[in-house]
């Protein structure tokens, strides 16, 4: 049978030696991350605002299902949001500042003083082969609440955090938001044709994983701050509110959030009852909270796309903590999971022009 | 000075034009208004590609539907050793794609420079998700374009048979 021809392919440029290539691939490698350690605070808003869009995304897709164009859902979903985030400033905000200004109370009364420096005492000792010489628990408590609220407002009378956090990147994530498909096929539009279909896929499969999971998170987080905050207050715990939500904010971080939030829930109750008799309760509160949320919630609501061993987990996050801080441990997870799913593919497709 | 003066939006949208009057003559976006034509164009991407440049390879894993706006692409199999179809403008190949993720089972490039439109099935799932009404008729006519196919490859089975039984 005749042939198309195609086999004979056009003359191709000579090919570079493979050092160069990888030189080259360093090099660019090299450029980028002194590009990101430099624009540090850019990318940091940059990935935020992405971070956000794709937890929004899904909400003004319904309302286009719905009849309403893109830029119709997209501002009915921001008002959403700002209404939100009205609500719990007005609400839970004052909440927390009456349970902090409560605790301070507490600590300065010097009621559990004598518990606390027991306590403190008992940790360094136990600890005094690592090196560690004291353990301040009262001192740190004391700082949290007295000098807590006062940074928050100073932080927000800082004309740029304000102008930065509640101006410009509201407007980024709005237009994430809108034009993220033209955006995306901008982006696709300077891949070369031997690439394509693989970039595209890549960039669904981020899309995928990436969005999937931190809505997964998202909604997990606010179940389990719920449940906190709701077995806190039973146990007439007076910080209820704050812990529980600092408990749905640790939440976000896989393995440690969980220990993170237990330790100042031990720690406020030793401090207001001045003793150790709601210890025990906290702790089996929290165990009943982690045993619900890993049997009833997190396999209907998180994804387990990403697909990494918990080492691997454990090791990204650590790693993403140092690079990121707190939001590097929370997108380490799918980011890594993205990264993987790109090493494959580039495996794959490398084998495929051998075999070609 | 021309530049400062011409409609530098004409040949944009004399493309879209084009793309939109190529796509009504396609027959899985039959019967489709020109607003809901105009939305699929938007998810559409538009790639050129050489003489002889490869647009997918046998094998590989199918992501989406192409439909030619300009040039010719051939269709081969087992490294160009068998031609299976040399399409036009106006043709589009690789729709299965549309449907699910298996390799595909022959290889696409063009034998002129051409300019093409890709709908990948994850821009198809995401406008089924937003318009629903538009993404269910399109899936229809999909599904009766590649029953279409599957009737005609039989008939072309059946005479094969029936001549080498003859």
């Amino acid at each position: 049978m005749q042939g198309t021809g195609l086999t004979e392919r056009p003359q191709s440029p000579p090919r570079l030696p493979r050092w160069s290539t990888v030189t080259a691939a360093v090099l660019i490698v090299a450029g980028a991350a002194y590009l990101l350690i430099t624009l540090a605070d850019l990318v940091k808003i940059l990935l935020v605002s992405a971070l956000f869009a794709f937890i929004l995304n899904p909400l003004a897709c319904l309302l286009e299902s719905r009849g309403l164009s893109r830029l119709a859902a997209t501002t009915a979903v921001f008002l959403v949001v700002i209404g939100v985030v009205c609500l719990a400033f007005f609400f839970l905000f004052p909440l927390f500042i009456e349970e902090l200004n409560s605790l301070k109370a507490v600590i300065e009364s010097g009621q559990a003083r004598h518990v606390i420096e027991r306590l403190e005492s008992y940790i360094a000792d136990s600890l005094a082969f690592a090196g560690v010489e004291e353990v301040k628990i009262l001192d740190n408590l004391r700082v949290l609440t007295s000098n807590l609220i006062g940074r928050l407002m100073d932080r927000f009378v800082d004309v740029a955090f304000f102008v930065t956090h509640l101006v410009i990147m509201p407007l980024i994530i709005f237009f994430f938001v809108k034009d993220a498909r033209q955006m995306k096929k901008r982006v696709m539009s300077w891949v070369p044709n031997r690439y394509f279909e693989v970039s595209l896929k890549l960039l669904h499969t981020l899309e995928s994983q990436v969005g999937m999971y931190l809505r997964g998170q998202v909604l997990d987080a606010l179940i389990v701050g719920i449940m906190v905050g709701t077995a806190l207050w039973i146990l007439d715990i007076k910080a209820a509110a704050f812990v529980g939500a600092f408990a749905g904010i640790a939440n976000l971080i896989p393995y440690l959030g969980p220990v993170a939030a237990l330790l100042p829930a031990v720690a406020i109750s030793i401090v207001e009852t001045g003793g150790f008799d709601k210890v025990i309760p906290v702790i089996i509160a929290f165990a009943v909270v982690k045993l619900i949320d890993d049997s009833a919630v997190q396999p209907v609501v998180v994804s387990r796309s990403v697909n990494l061993h918990p080492l691997a987990v454990l090791l990204v996050i650590i790693v993403g903590g140092k690079l990121f801080g707190i939001m590097g441990m929370l997108v380490a997870v799918p980011f890594t999971g993205f990264l993987k799913v790109v090493v494959q593919e580039s495996r794959r497709l490398a084998q495929m022009f051998r075999d070609a | 000075m021309r530049i400062l003066w011409e409609n530098i939006f004409r040949d944009l949208r004399k493309k879209q034009k084009d793309s939109i009057e190529i796509l009504a003559a396609i027959p899985i976006f039959e019967d489709l208004s020109r607003r809901e034509l105009s939305e699929i164009e938007r998810i559409m991407h538009r790639r050129q590609y050489d003489q002889g440049e490869i647009v997918f390879h046998q094998g590989a894993q199918g992501l989406g539907m192409y439909v030619i706006v300009s040039g010719e692409v051939a269709i081969t199999r087992d490294t160009g050793a068998h031609l299976l179809a040399e399409l036009k403008e106006g043709d589009f190949f690789g729709e299965l794609a549309l449907l699910d993720d298996s390799p595909r089972t022959a290889t696409a490039a063009a034998l002129s420079a051409c300019t093409l439109l890709c709908l990948f099935q994850a821009d198809l799932l995401d406008l089924m998700q937003r318009n629903p009404r538009l993404g269910v008729r399109i899936m229809i006519r999909l599904a009766r374009t590649i029953g279409a196919r599957l009737r005609k490859t039989n008939e072309h089975l059946a005479a094969v048979l029936c001549r080498e039984q003859a």
